[in-house]
C-alpha cells in the first residue's frame, strides 16, 4: 500500500507542479510592465547595465536584456517578440525590405559609439600600421611580419564569427573594396573566435597574433597591445587609448577612424516604458554608464 | 492439479468479493497507465529521430533549391579581367557568397581521423589490458573509472586543450597556427579513447574462453593469444567500437569550435588551422537571419553531418549485431 501511496503522491506531483510554477510566474507579470530588449552581443553587457540602473529607479518595470547578435535582434523586431533591438551596425537594406513587407518602420537611436583597437602580442615589434596594411594582413595578402617592419615570422590572424557585428563593421570600413569594386573578404585563413575576450586570450597567448575588438574592453588590459592607425602613409598615428584610458576625443573627431554607432531600433515611434526607457539612456546618468561600462559615449552636444 | 484449483478458488473469491473486485480494477488501472507510460517512452526516440530527420531535410532541402548542389562544392569566380577561377570557399556573408563545403569536410576528417588514430591505438590497448591482463579486482576499479572519464563535458575539455594543451604543444611542435588541427584531434581523443577501450572490452569479453585455453594449451604466450587468437576473433566488435569513436568524433561540437580554430582553410595540413562541419553549424547558426541562403546553407551542413554518422553508426550496429549471433554457442 506504501508503494502505491508514493506513485499516486509522484503523479499528482508531476502533473500539478509546473501548475504552480506557471502561477508563480504569472503573477509577477501582472505587476510588471515588461521591455524585452535582444541583439547586439557587443551592446550586451551595456544594455544590462542600464536595465539594472533603470529598472532600481522604476521598480514596476522589468527589463529583459538578451544577446544573439545584431542580425538577430532586427530579426525579433520584425517578428515582433522583442520591443527594442540593439544593433552594433545600420540597417541592411534587405531588412528594411523585409520591414516594409510588415508593415514596420524602425526607428533609430544613437545612443553610444564603439571602437575598434587592433591588437598585437606585446613582444611584437610593430608600434603603428596604416589602415591599407591592415587591410592587406586580414586579407591574406601581407603574410609576413616583416613587411611591415617587424620581425621574420608569419602572421596569424584572428577574427571574429560572420554573424557578429564587429566582423561586419571591420569588413566594411578597414577591409574595403578593390580596385574593381568588390568587397574584399578576410582570408580564409583568418582562426574565427567566440567573443572579444577568447580574442584578447589567444593574442596575449600568440607573438604571431593579430586581431580586433572594442577598444573600451582592451584599454585597460596590459597583456595585448593596441597599435597606432594612420589613416593614410601621411596622416599622423593614432592611438585609441592614452595611458590605459580611451582617448574619447580623437573617436568623436574622427581622428581614429575605426568607430561606428551603437543603435537601438523600435518599431515605430517608442511609447510609454520604451520611451521612457530610450530617453533614460539618452540622459547624462545613462551616457555616464556608457563610460563605466568602457564604451564611448555620445558626443556632448554644445 | 491441486494448486491450481487453489487458484481458481482464490480468485473466484477475491473477484466476488467487493474489497477484491476494487483492488483488481485499480491495479488494472494501474498497470495499464504504467504499460502507456512506458510504451509511450520506449518510442520517443523513434518519433524524434524521425521529426528530427523531417525536420533537418525539410529545411536544408530548401538550400538546394536557393544555393543548387555544385555551389556547395564549389564557385566560379569571374574576374573583371574576364578569366575563371574555380574557388572551394566557405564564405555565406559575403558580397558574392561562397558556399563550398569543402573545407569544412576536409577540416572535420582532419582532426577525427587523426583523433580516431590515436584512440584506436591507445583504446584498444587499453581494452586488451581491461580484458586480458589485468587482475578482476584492477578492472572492477578501472572499468568504471574509464566510463566516467567518457562523462568529462567536452566543453571543459575544449577549455583545456584552447588554454594549456594549445601552449604546450606550441612549445614543443611550434606550429604555423597556435589553434590547429592536431590540437583539436588530441582533445577529440580524449572523448573517443573512452568510447573505444570500454567497446573493444565488452567485444573481448564475449569471446568464449575455449579459445584462450585451447591457445594456452597449444603452448602459445599471452601475448600471442591476445594478438594471434583473441584479438582477430573479435575483429568484428573491434571495428564496430572503432567506427563508433569515429562517428563520435565527427559530430563532437564543442572541442573542435575552441582548439580547431576555426579558419575554413582548404588544407591537408595538420598543423594548420581548421574548420569543422559541427563548430560552423555551431558558431553561425545562432545568428543567422532566419530564411536567409546562409541559413539553409546551414541546415544543408546538418544533413551532410547526420547523413555520415548515421551510415556510420547503422553500419557499426550491423557489425555489433553479426557479432552477438555469431558468438552465441
Amino acid at each position: 500500500m506504501k508503494k502505491v501511496k508514493y506513485f499516486e503522491l509522484f503523479l499528482i506531483l508531476l502533473v500539478t507542479v509546473p501548475f504552480l510554477f506557471y502561477g508563480c510566474k504569472k503573477k509577477d507579470e501582472m505587476q510588471k510592465a515588461v521591455v524585452t530588449v535582444k541583439g547586439s552581443d557587443t551592446m550586451v553587457n551595456l544594455s544590462q547595465k542600464w536595465a539594472e540602473i533603470y529598472m532600481k529607479k522604476n521598480p514596476l518595470v522589468a527589463i529583459q536584456v538578451t544577446g544573439g547578435g545584431s542580425g538577430n535582434g532586427v530579426a525579433s523586431l520584425l517578428n515582433g517578440t522583442t520591443d527594442l533591438a540593439n544593433s552594433s551596425r545600420e540597417l541592411k537594406p534587405a531588412e528594411l525590405e523585409k520591414a516594409k513587407e510588415k508593415g514596420i518602420t524602425p526607428k533609430v537611436y544613437e545612443v553610444a559609439l564603439d571602437g575598434i583597437a587592433i591588437i598585437v602580442n606585446p613582444e611584437n615589434k610593430v608600434d603603428n600600421l596604416t589602415i591599407k596594411q591592415v587591410s592587406d594582413i586580414f586579407s591574406g595578402k601581407i603574410k609576413n611580419w616583416k613587411e611591415v617592419g617587424g620581425v621574420d615570422m608569419p602572421i596569424t590572424l584572428y577574427g571574429r564569427e560572420n554573424s557578429s557585428g564587429t566582423y561586419e563593421f571591420f569588413k566594411d570600413h578597414v577591409l574595403g573594396k578593390d580596385t574593381e569594386g568588390k568587397q574584399i573578404d578576410y582570408s580564409p585563413s583568418t582562426q574565427v573566435l567566440q567573443g572579444t575576450a577568447a580574442l584578447g586570450e589567444a593574442i596575449a597567448r600568440d607573438k604571431k597574433g593579430i586581431g580586433y575588438g572594442g577598444v573600451g574592453y582592451f584599454a585597460e588590459r596590459t597583456d595585448v597591445k593596441i597599435l597606432h592607425i594612420k589613416k593614410d602613409e601621411n596622416s599622423p598615428s593614432i592611438s585609441p587609448v592614452e595611458n590605459n584610458k580611451v582617448n574619447y576625443e580623437v573617436i568623436w573627431n574622427g581622428e581614429y577612424s575605426i568607430s561606428r554607432y551603437l543603435y537601438c531600433f523600435t518599431n515605430g515611434e517608442a511609447k510609454g516604458e520604451v520611451k521612457n526607457f530610450i530617453d533614460f539612456i539618452m540622459s547624462p546618468e545613462g551616457q555616464d554608464l556608457v563610460k563605466q561600462m568602457e564604451y564611448i559615449p555620445l558626443p556632448v552636444k554644445k | 492439479m491441486k494448486s491450481t484449483e487453489k487458484h481458481k478458488e482464490f480468485f473466484e473469491k477475491s473477484s466476488s468479493s467487493k474489497y477484491g473486485k476494487k483492488i483488481k480494477k485499480a491495479t488494472r488501472i494501474k498497470e495499464s497507465s504504467i504499460k502507456t507510460f512506458f510504451a509511450l517512452n520506449g518510442m520517443m526516440a523513434l518519433i524524434f529521430i524521425i521529426l528530427i530527420f523531417i525536420f533537418l531535410f525539410k529545411e536544408g532541402f530548401k538550400a538546394l533549391e536557393h544555393i543548387g548542389l555544385l555551389d556547395f562544392i564549389f564557385t566560379d569566380r569571374v574576374s573583371a579581367a574576364g578569366s575563371v577561377d574555380r574557388v572551394f570557399q566557405w564564405y555565406p556573408t559575403s558580397e558574392e557568397p561562397r558556399y563550398s563545403l569543402l573545407p569544412l569536410i576536409v577540416g572535420t576528417l582532419l582532426t577525427s581521423i587523426p583523433a580516431t588514430i590515436f584512440s584506436t591505438i591507445l583504446g584498444v590497448a587499453a581494452g586488451v589490458y581491461l580484458s586480458e591482463i589485468a587482475n578482476p579486482k584492477i578492472k572492477e576499479f578501472l572499468k568504471p573509472m574509464i566510463e566516467l572519464f567518457a562523462g568529462i563535458p567536452t566543453v571543459v575539455l575544449g577549455f583545456i586543450m584552447l588554454v594549456t594543451g594549445a601552449s604546450f604543444f606550441n612549445d614543443l611542435l611550434h606550429p604555423d597556427n597556435r589553434l590547429n588541427a592536431f590540437v583539436a584531434s588530441i582533445g577529440l581523443s580524449f572523448v573517443i579513447i573512452p568510447v573505444i577501450a570500454s567497446l573493444t572490452e565488452d567485444a573481448l569479453h564475449s569471446i568464449p574462453n575455449d579459445l584462450r585455453m585451447a591457445s594456452y594449451g597449444l603452448g602459445a604466450t599471452k601475448w600471442q593469444t591476445v594478438s594471434k587468437v583473441i584479438l582477430p576473433a573479435a575483429f568484428s566488435g573491434v571495428s564496430a567500437s572503432i567506427l563508433l569513436g569515429f562517428g563520435r568524433a565527427i559530430g563532437e561540437t564543442m572541442i573542435v569550435l575552441m582548439a580547431a580554430g576555426n579558419a575554413a582553410n582548404l588544407t591537408t595540413d595538420i598543423f594548420l588551422s581548421v574548420r569543422t562541419m559541427t563548430a560552423t553549424i555551431a558558431a553561425e547558426m545562432g545568428e543567422v537571419s532566419q530564411g536567409s541562403d546562409h541559413y539553409y546553407a546551414l541546415f544543408f551542413i546538418g544533413i551532410v553531418l547526420f547523413t555520415i554518422t548515421f551510415i556510420l553508426n547503422l553500419v557499426a550496429e550491423i557489425i555489433i549485431n553479426r557479432m552477438r549471433k555469431k558468438n552465441t554457442f
